[in-house]
């Protein structure tokens, strides 16, 4: 036994440990490479792989920038700006039939631009957006649904996780991937907008429209979003002239987080330890879907099996935009069943060298890719925005899932608007960074 | 449990030295990146960096699998009887306790080497080998966190689960 079986046998047995054992998906997958290096090459190999491995990935410069981008958002979520986001785009857009629904939208677009994950952005909303949903007789699913939705765009949205990490492991600007995401996140969030419009009008009971405010009060409430923009427009600018690193830019952010919270008297001790606990174990949590990522793509590329899988895909001499599907319904399936994270790092050494070589814009593919690998954060039965919101709402599981379900063809029509013109959705703008 | 006292202890300890790294690693970056502005940057930020980066993790390692908060695929074992699920979750405990006990052992094995080659880091040549050993401490914690659940997984009474 020995070459690309091995790795399928590799993936059986990662996806037996995981279902079966429930083993976290991060150990799974540094477990699984970690005998499998051992089966093809030698214990020996794989001791020392592990080791240094480790090591490695948590000293990475380029990572660093992770644990950043999830401080600044916990520092704005502590600071309470979540509310003051909600409440600006509530006064604003809330009276529109399904408001509170587009204002949770929105504010979770605001939110994102802070924060780079989903998870973080579902457990805010959560808080902020369901309570004020219920208030004001939104459905549940709904309610639940739309925060889900507006969740996903915290792994779109710059500064984002995702995007970090592929253009770490790919080797792309993370400048240029942020500008270039700049217009499809645009599209997915008038596209999400859209659909709340259009799931108003089948079922009209389900988000009625809240009071009117008058221009003095609406304009009372937009401080406290002047600063997240001031943050995020300081982050983006730093990234663009290129004058700073990526860390540099989050770590300056970070400070600045903490010194507008500080003048504005939104911070206390314990709001601050707690920042700092929720940023140690979400970063923790990546770290270890990264690195056991990076163990089994190890593994994997050893047994030749992306190689092989490669080959195979193209001797099947399918017109390219086919081939594009192909991959991307691997993105859906995989982000069914695993962590979309981790599954995005196994699968990249398989398909990332198959689209360069089709001819396809690798930071045009890293906008596509974050949008499948988003979609898969709230689709059953492992999406991890749904798991999120019904845990922090008791909204049933189930309910959650239903309701993220009619978001689901927003995502589809972002990525075929991102094929019909890969130019003028994402190259117009990264073309533009240094 | 004495034994339990002294792994929270030692989670904790972590938890600071991570936080610290954190809030070092910020400073660090920001005052790097204020210094530029003048044109004077400090050489070997990058390496700093990077060395903080990795306390920041191995700092969490034991108090995020306390909290359980690692991602879990639970739709297939949900359905299973809740004896079934208790040997599971025990092979599953003794499994990942030996990994990270590997895990640990080697990275003390990769600091130990660092010092015997006298290597060095790039810019401030100064041994780095504190920050490997941090690392392999942080899994040692996490390590013992998992040995404890299972033991407490094999000497729980099945009644008060």
């Amino acid at each position: 036994m020995s070459g690309p079986i091995v790795g399928v046998y590799g993936i059986a047995a990662m996806f037996f440990i995981l279902f079966v054992l429930r083993v976290p998906a991060a150990f799974t997958m540094a477990l699984v490479g970690f005998v499998g290096i051992a089966r093809v090459i030698s214990f020996d190999a794989a001791f020392a792989i592990v080791g240094t491995e480790m090591w490695n990935i948590f000293s990475s410069y380029g990572l660093t920038v992770i644990p950043l981008f999830i401080l600044v958002g916990e520092i704005v979520h502590y600071a309470g700006y979540n509310f003051s986001l909600y409440d600006a785009t509530y006064k604003w857009f809330g009276h529109f039939r399904g408001g509170l629904a587009m204002t949770t939208i929105m504010a979770s677009a605001a939110f994102s631009a802070i924060s780079g994950s989903n998870t973080a952005t579902a457990a805010t909303m959560s808080a902020v957006a369901i309570p004020a949903m219920k208030e004001y007789g939104y459905h549940p699913m709904m309610n639940a649904g739309s925060v889900a939705a507006g969740a996903t765009l915290g792994v779109l949205i710059p500064p984002s996780i995702v995007l970090v990490v592929y253009g770490l492991y790919t080797g792309q600007s993370i400048g240029k991937l942020f500008f270039g995401n700049v217009i499809p996140s645009a599209i997915l969030t008038v596209a999400i907008l859209g659909t709340v419009a259009w799931i108003c009008r089948l079922h009209p009971g389900w988000g009625p429209a809240g009071p009117r405010f008058g221009w003095k009060e609406r304009m009372k409430a937009l401080p406290a979003a002047i600063d997240i923009l001031a943050l995020f427009g300081i982050i983006m600018y730093a990234l663009f002239t290129g004058v700073v690193t990526a860390t540099e830019a989050a770590a300056a952010s970070c400070f600045l987080g903490y010194a507008i919270c500080l003048a504005r008297r939104k911070l206390t001790w314990k709001k601050f330890v707690d920042s700092m606990t929720d940023t140690l174990r979400i970063s923790c949590m990546v770290f270890m879907i990264v690195a056991g990522a990076v163990i089994f793509a190890r593994f994997l590329t050893l047994t030749r099996l992306p190689f092989a899988a490669a080959e195979w895909i193209q001797t099947l001499a399918l017109p390219k935009w086919m081939v594009l599907w192909v991959i991307l319904l691997c993105y859906i399936i995989g982000g069914c069943v695993m962590d979309a994270l981790a599954f995005l790092l196994v699968s990249l050494p398989i398909f990332y060298p198959l689209v360069v070589q089709l001819g396809y814009d690798p930071i045009w593919f890293g906008q596509v890719i974050t949008i499948v690998t988003t979609m898969g954060s709230i689709m059953p039965p492992i999406g991890i925005c749904c798991y999120v919101v019904s845990g922090m709402s008791g909204i049933p599981l189930g309910t959650v899932f239903r309701g993220a379900f009619y978001y689901m063809p927003s995502y589809v029509v972002s990525i075929v608007v991102l094929m019909i013109s890969p130019y003028w959705t994402v190259l117009v703008l990264s073309d533009l960074v240094k | 449990m004495g034994l339990e006292r002294l792994s929270e202890l030692l989670r904790r300890g972590m938890m600071i030295a991570g936080g610290v790294s954190l809030l070092a690693l910020t400073l660090l970056a920001t005052t790097n990146v204020a210094l530029r502005v003048f044109r004077v940057p400090v050489s070997g930020t990058y390496e700093v960096v990077s060395f903080l980066g990795a306390i920041v993790t191995a700092g969490a390692l034991g108090y995020t699998q306390k909290r359980k908060d690692h991602i879990v695929v639970d739709i297939l074992s949900d359905r299973f009887p809740a004896p079934v699920k208790r040997v599971l979750d025990r092979v599953n405990f003794a499994i990942t306790f030996v990994f990270f006990a590997i895990v640990s052992w080697q990275t003390f094995v990769y600091g130990k080497r660092l010092i015997s080659t006298g290597e060095v880091s790039e810019t401030l040549k100064i041994a780095f080998s504190p920050f490997v050993f941090l690392v392999g401490f942080g899994f040692a914690v996490l390590a013992l966190t998992i040995l404890l659940d299972l033991v407490e997984s094999v000497w729980t009474p099945a009644e008060r689960k």
